[in-house]
């Protein structure tokens, strides 16, 4: 006893450090035993081989990633130590424009009598003081039935703006109430504060690429409306309803010419699908791109109920505007929160998306704690030919919220769950 | 060196019979304060986090240490009551820089004992309550613990995180907040005892940063606005050493006596 007190303060020091140093290791070797293992529901999971997987599966405190590569999981953790770390969740906000690049972007429309005019404000939320910049001008667009409070668009402003190269396009999304000449816009600068009040500097900072007619809406003939605007590497893609057939156009960038056109035959935009059938789209598309090839998804209607009908179209501009992929899906697996990614590669289609559970199977009162899927779609010409789940441990914490009483109100910070984030395919 | 060993050891000892009374006050508290808690039906439905904050435990550590530092103040007092030992220690054959930094280095040893004892306190309290938590599953409740709950609940703990920091920057925060600690009240007792009271005003500065940090990585998940704490972790760490400093200069000059 007196030999160790003559050494107390060393062996209280060799034990606390090595206790402090085990739970260190702990916490980083735990770190693995989160549940994720991808399961096959249909097919072969060797239909995955061409593409890798990635993804995080987070909440505020930490991120799971992982990447299925040849049908092996890996995962690596990273901890957040603030909130900036943590990956943001993709959301729109319906008519709050778009947030790209962490900058967000909102395009406004004016009247003056039935004359268009167009405004583009950009605040920077990178920076801790928010910069300010303004674009507007008058375009040649007229509204037809315009009177004097509301006008409507065909989709939220998100669709109608894209960015390339820290370049914001736009195009102003007319519905067949307008006429007049629509087109695809350039900012070339945004005014920053200083310049913000003169209208001369915010109106040469637009600059018109290409321009094509709504004068058809007036005739009858060639009734065009304006879906969105989408980037394809560094290509435009114009996506149009034109005699509710669904037109797909791509613009060079730089000089706006026109590169290629694609009519999707048998597709029917028109809102009035009296029977629903099953045939007539949706206009809020999701759209995903890489550098040559445009992958759209559209909801078609119909009023079965729980029963989700899809068409995916991938289209190449590497040459013009090709129609490679066409494919009627069903999902079925839940109610669709969210397409993650599509992808086309060697004449395989690839798709990522997030169920929850239906609204009608389920008990739960609060749509946010229903149960989440994760699920891998491989189709092969006009088949499904792999199927399988991303099984995770993630409903654990809804799990819990699910049992507490909310007294009538579910308040809550998304980032408190682990959530799916930023899924893509390559 | 040798003289300095045996220096450490002699402070350590002195404090070794209240530190262990306090390692296992801090090692059973959170059992007896969760066995408490998770008797109210609602505190069971939460994550463990939540019912070990809602417990009052993060209070009752807090409590400890205030006590820890409590044991350091009495212990550098007590070299000057009754038998004066302040003299001897003054006299004795070795540097005073020895006798400064033999008491500071035993201050920190207690404080990394009492961090080591709140780690195994939190995991003994994880495994005796993790079960008490309640799960639906197929629409029965169960009574089971979480997959992978320790993990979870020791990297989602707010209060935690200070002890168990999540990367490098929090790391040398956490490491400089302790040093800088016991570096000010160590100095603040030096100061009375040589009656030089403005010494005090780096203490309130020392203070002021360190909640300033304390709060900040608190909340630093909850907030969008990001500070970095590493101008914060140089300036405390530069204040430390400079209290060290002042310190040493005061054991030098035996204005202490």
């Amino acid at each position: 006893m007196e030999r160790l007190k003559k050494h107390c303060a060393l062996v209280v020091s060799v034990i606390s450090i090595a206790v402090i140093f085990t739970v260190f290791v702990y916490v980083n070797s735990y770190a693995h035993n989160a549940v994720i293992y991808l399961q096959d529901v249909y097919g072969s999971v060797a239909e995955l081989d061409d593409i890798l997987v990635k993804g995080n599966l987070r909440d505020k405190y930490h991120n799971l990633y992982f990447e299925i590569n040849n049908g092996e999981i890996k995962t690596s953790t990273k901890y957040s130590q603030h909130f900036k770390d943590v990956i943001a969740a993709k959301s729109h906000v319906m008519g709050m424009g778009e947030i790209i690049d962490g900058i967000d972007y909102d395009l406004r429309l004016n009247f003056q009598g039935r004359n268009l005019g167009a405004e583009i404000t950009a605040i920077d939320r990178n920076t801790d003081r928010y910069s300010y910049g303004r674009a507007a001008f008058e375009t040649d667009i007229i509204s037809e039935k315009f009177s004097g409070g509301s006008y409507s668009l065909t989709n939220r402003d998100g669709y109608a703006m894209t960015k390339i190269d820290d370049k914001l396009y736009f195009t102003v999304l007319t519905t067949k109430d307008y006429t007049g000449t629509n087109g695809i816009f350039k900012v070339v600068k945004f005014a920053d504060n200083t310049e913000y009040m003169n209208e001369q500097k915010t109106q040469d900072n637009i600059k018109t690429l290409n321009t094509f007619s709504l004068e058809g809406n007036k005739s009858g003939s060639s009734v065009t409306e304006v879906l969105g605007l989408e980037a394809v590497g560094d290509k435009l893609a114009l996506i149009l309803s034109v005699d509710d057939k669904l037109v797909i156009r791509g613009y060079d960038s730089e000089s706006g010419t026109l590169l290629g056109e694609t009519v999707i035959d048998d597709s029917n935009m028109s809102e009035s699908d009296a029977n629903n059938t099953g045939k007539s789209y949706y206009g809020n598309y999701d759209a995903f791109m890489d550098d040559e090839s445009l992958n759209l998804c559209f909801r078609r209607s119909n009023s079965i109920p729980d029963v989700d009908e899809r068409t995916i179209i991938s289209l190449d501009f590497s040459d013009g505007v090709n129609l490679k992929y066409k494919i009627d899906v069903i999902f079925s697996d839940g109610e669709p929160e969210r397409i993650f990614d599509i992808v086309r590669k060697n004449d395989k289609l690839y798709a990522a998306v997030l169920f929850k559970e239906y609204r009608s199977a389920s008990i739960i009162p609060y749509e946010v704690m229903r149960p989440k899927h994760l699920i891998l779609y491989v189709y092969s010409k006009d088949d499904l030919t792999y199927k399988g789940e991303l099984i995770t441990d993630m409903d654990e914490d809804m799990a819990l919220e699910r049992m507490k009483n909310h007294y009538g109100s579910f308040g809550y910070d998304i980032y408190d769950y682990r959530q799916f984030e930023g899924i893509e395919m390559r | 060196m040798k003289s300095f060993y045996r220096l450490l050891n002699y402070e350590f000892s002195q404090m070794f019979t209240s530190l262990t009374i306090l390692y296992f006050g801090v090692l059973i508290s959170p059992v007896l304060f969760l066995s408490v808690a998770a008797r109210k039906s609602g505190n069971v439905y939460g994550r463990f986090e939540e019912l070990y904050s809602a417990s009052g435990c993060i209070i009752v550590f807090i409590l400890y240490f205030f006590i820890l530092c409590g044991i350091f103040i009495k212990n550098i007092y007590s070299n000057y009551w009754r038998s004066k030992s302040i003299y001897t220690l003054l006299t004795l054959p070795v540097k005073r820089v020895y006798i400064y930094l033999s008491k500071l280095t035993a201050f920190l040893v207690a404080v990394l004992g009492f961090i080591a004892s709140q780690f195994i306190s939190y995991i003994l309290s994880y495994h005796s309550f993790a079960t008490k938590i309640m799960y639906q599953s197929n629409g029965e409740t169960i009574f089971r613990e979480m997959n992978n709950g320790l993990f979870l609940s020791l990297i989602r703990s707010d209060f935690m995180s200070i002890l168990l920091p999540k990367g490098l920057e929090s790391a040398v925060s956490s490491f400089v907040i302790f040093i800088s600690i016991v570096c000010a009240i160590y100095y603040g007792v030096l100061c009375e005892r040589s009656k030089k009271y403005r010494g005090f005003a780096f203490i309130t500065a020392a203070s002021v940063l360190i909640i300033k940090v304390i709060s900040y990585r608190l909340q630093a998940l909850h907030h969008s606005n990001y500070t970095n704490t590493y101008p914060y972790s140089v300036i405390l760490f530069l204040l430390s050493i400079f209290l060290i400093w002042r310190s040493i200069k005061l054991v030098k000059r035996g204005a202490i006596a």
